[in-house]
């Protein structure tokens, strides 16, 4: 891979005051299968050399198909799941390694919601104490303080403070998604993963879940890694976006020059896939439709793994990996044609 | 939105929230009531093992004569109500030593629940224990573990439970051990299952983000949502328990023939059940209400609580 700016980075070592969180050359493989011989074993390449900072107070789009990874990332950066090689810096901690009271301070302060907002709250657990969970794990405050930190957190989502008895079930989804959000926010995080936090919920409630996010960043102050596979909803929400297509980061960019300008096929393909709100420009010619599905990760094609798709690809495209390469600041793009 | 939160600031004092969580419990367990009183069968039988535990726990008092009293000029007396040779202060008749069968019956119904509780809890904490080594750390000692449990599920467990009283010999604690080991594996199973079906949620996943251990996700996500499960397993082992003690005690590998138990009265029986029928019925009649009670409450409590039937 030719030298870009990441690289640079990974090279110097320490991370720079600004950044929340620098992901380098991130990698997980799948076993799939049983083999005898660990030679023999294949491998699903879920994430294959990813790498990308966070900035303080940023929120980070990561967009993409279904099976392009995207959740794997927000489960590694979790921890929840450990990654094949490369390294998460946040701090002094590498996500990837940390233990015991390393790994206990980073789960304190890196917090993540849920898609599902009803498969993510206990049903036999009160909001009360569902909120509390991280408050008793961590040991912060007292007990008067906690159930008065429970009180507040609550108002901020915009539920009551009367709540707190509640069960799950008696809330809506819209509800039930602000009740995660306090949960996670209860710990105060650096970082919040939110793991395509509106998309099972109405379009309606969708807008306002996602305001509540922004202001809640400017009053609690983290920055966000914001998973969707909704482009309106990244432009909506997020500074920076990054593509990712079997593993691997087709685009990455400030929002403005991605939306405005954007330069792989691949995310051509995806914003010319937006639905417009304006029947005059339904027969829109410029609308490019991909063929198919994405190919299976077991065995992804040769070169550039967009091109089996793709309307522009060259028989030089099964040969080449394509490098990401910055092509003007900040904007990066993995593609030999463009 | 706005009322809520208006609401909200009138209580800032703790009490106000712990009285409601209060008020909410007592709710659950006022429908629990509600419900068990509209299902006539569940509600007939909570009354007569609220009874069984009654007159187990005041035998002492109640019971018209001693257990072991034994009066040889009063044998193979018959129940009051058969005209022929009955005395009216030996209620059910005695036995072939002239013991009150009455009272026989109530010192019985101790055992019986000494056994069949006992016999529960053991079972429970072990199938509990097991089920969770299987489902958390998987693996081999999953493995090992529910095909230990297959082989305990394939083998008659009556079977198990002649062999090893035979081995071990027989006694009360004897007795508690049997049972446990021919019905833990239900729990175990129970526990597993809701291991790996909790383990693999978002609301697990977020606590463990949380930095949340083993033992607080036993103890808040996987025992409180096995807890209606493992409640219905628990009705239907007591009823077993009792068939057990019962049928162990009638081969004579049960409790010691001393102790008045239901099982050891038929077993005493043996003999002259077919001329004097009594001996055997009375504690039959008892065996076989206390099961059927034991049985309704379980069918209640899985339609209660929704537990689907595995």
């Amino acid at each position: 891979m030719e030298t870009t700016a990441q690289k640079q980075e990974v090279e110097q070592g320490t991370l720079p005051d600004d950044v929340v969180l620098r992901v380098s050359n991130l990698k997980k493989y799948f076993p799939v299968g049983k083999a005898f011989f660990k030679k023999n074993q294949r491998v699903v390449k879920a994430i294959d050399d990813v790498s990308f900072t966070v900035n303080n107070g940023e929120v980070v789009g990561l967009v993409g198909e279904s099976g392009s990874g995207k959740t794997t990332i927000g489960r590694m950066i979790m921890r929840l799941i450990d990654p094949t090689s490369g390294s998460m810096e946040f701090g002094e901690t590498d996500v990837a390694t940390a233990e015991g009271k390393e790994l206990m301070a980073m789960r304190k302060a890196i917090q993540i919601i849920f898609q599902d907002p009803y498969g993510s709250l206990n049903p036999r657990m009160k909001v009360g104490p569902i909120i509390r969970e991280g408050l008793d794990v961590h040991r912060m405050y007292t007990m008067a303080e906690r159930n008065e930190r429970i009180a507040k957190l609550l108002e901020t989502v915009g539920l009551g403070a009367s709540h707190v008895n509640r069960h799950p079930h008696e809330f809506s989804g819209g509800q039930r998604q602000r009740i995660g959000i306090a949960r996670a926010l209860a710990v105060s995080p650096r970082l919040l993963v939110a793991d395509e936090p509106v998309s099972a919920l109405d379009v309606s409630v969708q807008a306002q879940v996602l305001n509540l996010l922004q202001d809640l960043k400017e009053e609690y102050n983290f920055s966000m890694l914001m998973i969707s596979h909704d482009l309106g909803v990244v432009e909506h929400a997020c500074d920076k976006v990054i593509v990712l297509y079997l593993g691997k980061v087709m685009e990455m960019a400030p929002a403005s020059k991605l939306y405005s300008n954007p330069t792989h096929p691949y995310t051509q393909s995806l914003l010319s896939a937006m639905p417009i709100p304006d029947p005059r420009r339904r027969d829109d010619k410029s609308r490019i439709i991909l063929k198919g599905d994405i190919p299976s990760p077991i065995s992804p094609p040769s070169g550039c793994v967009f091109r089996t798709r793709c309307p522009i690809a060259t028989s030089e495209c099964a040969q080449v990996v394509p490098p990401l390469e910055e092509t003007s600041p900040g904007h990066f793009k993995a593609c030999i044609h463009r | 939105m706005t009322t809520t939160a208006a609401s909200s600031q009138q209580l800032p004092s703790g009490e106000r929230k712990d009285s409601q969580v209060v008020a909410a419990k007592r709710s659950m367990w006022k429908d629990a009531l509600r419900s068990l009183y509209r299902s006539k069968a569940a509600f007939i039988s909570a009354i007569f093992l609220l009874l069984m535990v009654f007159i187990a726990f005041t035998a002492q008092w109640i019971a018209p004569h001693d257990p072991q009293g034994i009066d040889i000029s009063n044998r193979m007396l018959w129940p009051v109500w058969s005209d022929s040779n009955s005395n009216p202060i030996y209620l059910l008749g005695t036995d072939a030593l002239g013991r009150d069968i009455l009272s026989r019956l109530i010192f019985a119904s101790q055992m019986t629940l000494v056994v069949a509780i006992s016999a529960v809890i053991v079972s429970g904490l072990v199938g509990i224990f097991m089920g969770l080594i299987s489902g958390l750390f998987g693996r081999w000692m999953d493995a090992v573990i529910m095909r230990l449990a297959d082989l305990q599920l394939a083998f008659p467990s009556l079977l198990i439970g002649l062999i090893v009283m035979a081995l071990i010999g027989s006694g009360v604690v004897e007795l508690i051990f049997v049972i446990a080991l021919t019905q833990w594996a239900y729990y175990a199973r129970i526990v597993r299952s809701e291991v790996i079906k909790v383990r693999e949620t978002e609301y697990v996943q977020a606590s463990r983000a949380l930095g949340a251990g083993n033992v607080r996700l036993i103890f808040k996500h996987v025992l409180p949502n096995a807890l209606a499960s493992m409640l219905v397993v628990a009705s239907f082992t007591l009823a077993i328990a009792i068939y057990y003690e019962a049928s162990l005690s009638f081969f004579g590998l049960g409790i010691p023939p001393a102790i008045p138990t239901w099982g050891n009265m038929i077993a005493d029986a043996r003999n002259i059940m077919l001329r004097n029928w009594w001996f055997a019925f009375f504690p039959g009649v008892a065996i076989t209400l206390t099961v059927l009670a034991f049985n309704l409450l379980g069918d209640w409590v899985r339609d209660h609580f929704d537990v689907k039937a595995e």
